[in-house]
């Protein structure tokens, strides 16, 4: 069983077309989903979360439709969204015993152990948060009841130089076992650390995907992933 | 069939209770007269301030179940169109089980809150009309008020969770709620049998309910109840079938 295929997936709004015939699967591993800004890559994750349906295609999340039969996946699923917001009256930790609810799922305590969540201010109230904090509280309440898809869109973001180093670490304890972890980033250096698989779209479509060492080795002139996404995108 | 989960009804719950609910009675306590305020303030003799506010605002349409209208619009447009503004929806609709079950929780809450301004209004009546003579003319009038006041409670949550979902901007929400509100309000004032103001004017209506002319105030109180469900229907319908995020 696939964790997410994707099967001609177009959305339309109004006269933009965000998506265009999309067709891609994702099996267990890190898939890095790369491209500029507008290529589609949020709206292709609100899709495979069940947040929008497609106006054309199929898409299915674990053999199951994520719109309408969300309900048998969504314990099976971890979501970072872009830019990611919380009530700001409760605390962190009343927000992943939330989820935990939410998800009905048994709250894990050894998630409040990773390194990037340290420092005690998840027993704070939200709104006393940085930017940096929401962001961590936004990381580890995906990894609550140990989802075996994960999505994290825009993780880095608002992160410090530590916090990222804390990221990439956490990826790479977590990316070990049954698990698919699909990663949306502008920052191709993290990718290049942690992805097994890259994907790469540009106007609703997907114009390149291969295993990182193969797609690397085939576009680059450096051996770097910045170098070959540029070589991409100048022959798309 | 009915996907009803306690803790997420308890969130919330908790959510809406920030919301300064003691205040805004105490403010609308004030403005309807149940709480006097001056409307001449003396700072020394021959000195004296006119208090604009109190008396521009006295004039309009502050009326307790106007306040509560407006307070629960400003609730619902918070828990839907603002969480889905800011992003804060998104998860929510990721993790729970059935958008039916998110719906109905929030629907709850904010009928939960409804109950909570229902019994401060009823005890607000009861203070205001000690001094009048509404009560004393008839004891089962305050009995009489419950049933009008639990539909025009149950009319107030519909209706702004209906705007509220199909609207995704809280600012958008709110004023569409109030005027929507008020709209509604006037039209059933100039209604032929003219029902009186159902929403803006409890008291008379519902001393009139079942002491003087049942029939016409029942049919009213039927009509609302219905709109009511339509409302809440549609807006179900919409938010568990295609309802996206932006």
């Amino acid at each position: 069983m696939k964790a997410v295929e994707a099967m001609n997936v177009s959305k339309k709004f109004g006269s933009i077309i965000a998506l265009d015939g999309v067709t891609v699967s994702f099996n267990n591993g890190v898939y890095g989903l790369i491209g500029p800004n507008g290529s589609g890559k949020t709206t292709f994750i609100r899709i495979m979360l069940g947040l929008q349906k497609p106006s054309s295609g199929k898409i299915l999340v674990f053999d199951k439709d994520p719109f309408y039969s969300h309900g048998q996946v969504c314990s099976l699923i971890g979501y970072l969204r872009e830019k990611c917001a919380f009530p700001k009256w409760v605390t962190g930790i009343e927000y992943l015993k939330h989820v935990s609810r939410l998800k009905r799922v048994e709250f894990d305590k050894n998630v409040l152990t990773y390194p990037i969540v340290k420092g005690g201010f998840l027993t704070r109230k939200i709104s006393t948060y940085s930017a940096g904090m929401i962001q961590r509280l936004g990381l580890i309440q995906a990894l609550i009841g140990n989802p075996s898809l994960i999505v994290l869109d825009e993780p880095s973001t608002n992160l410090d130089p530590l916090g990222r180093i804390e990221l990439i670490e956490l990826i790479k304890k977590i990316k070990n076992g049954n698990k698919t972890i699909v990663v949306s980033t502008h920052i191709l250096e993290d990718l290049e650390q942690i992805c097994d698989f890259i994907i790469v779209m540009k106007r609703g479509r997907i114009i390149a995907k291969d295993n990182l060492e193969k797609f690397v080795a085939s576009f680059s002139s450096d051996g770097t992933l910045a170098n070959a996404y540029a070589r991409v995108m100048e022959n798309a | 069939m009915l996907d009803l989960n306690l803790e997420n009804i308890r969130w919330e719950f908790k959510k809406l209770l920030i919301f300064p609910i003691p205040e805004i009675v105490i403010v609308s306590m004030i403005f309807n007269g149940t709480l006097v305020l001056p409307s001449i303030i003396v700072l020394s003799e021959g000195v004296y301030v006119y208090s604009f506010v109190k008396n521009i605002l006295h004039s309009i349409i502050l009326y307790t179940f106007m306040v509560q209208g407006v307070t629960i619009g400003v609730m619902a447009a918070t828990i839907f169109a603002y969480e889905r503004e800011a992003g804060i929806l998104d998860t929510e609709l990721v993790y729970s089980r059935s958008r039916t079950e998110l719906f109905v929780g929030k629907f709850t809450a904010l009928f939960l809150v409804g109950i909570i301004y229902f019994f401060t209004v009823v005890l607000m009546l009861i203070v205001y009309n000690l001094r009048g003579s509404w009560l004393i003319e008839s004891v089962s009038s305050l009995i009489s008020l419950c049933l009008p006041m639990l539909v025009q409670i149950i009319f107030i949550i519909s209706l702004n969770i209906f705007i509220s979902t199909i609207s995704d901007k809280i600012v958008i929400s709110i004023l569409s709620s109030a005027l929507t509100f008020y709209s509604l309000d006037n039209l059933l004032k100039y209604s032929n049998p003219q029902p009186g103001s159902f929403l803006y004017n409890i008291p008379p209506i519902s001393t009139s309910a079942f002491l003087h002319v049942p029939t016409e105030a029942a049919g009213n109180l039927i009509v609302a109840f219905i709109i009511s469900l339509c409302f809440s229907l549609v807006a179900y319908l919409y938010f568990t079938r295609f309802y996206e995020v932006k």
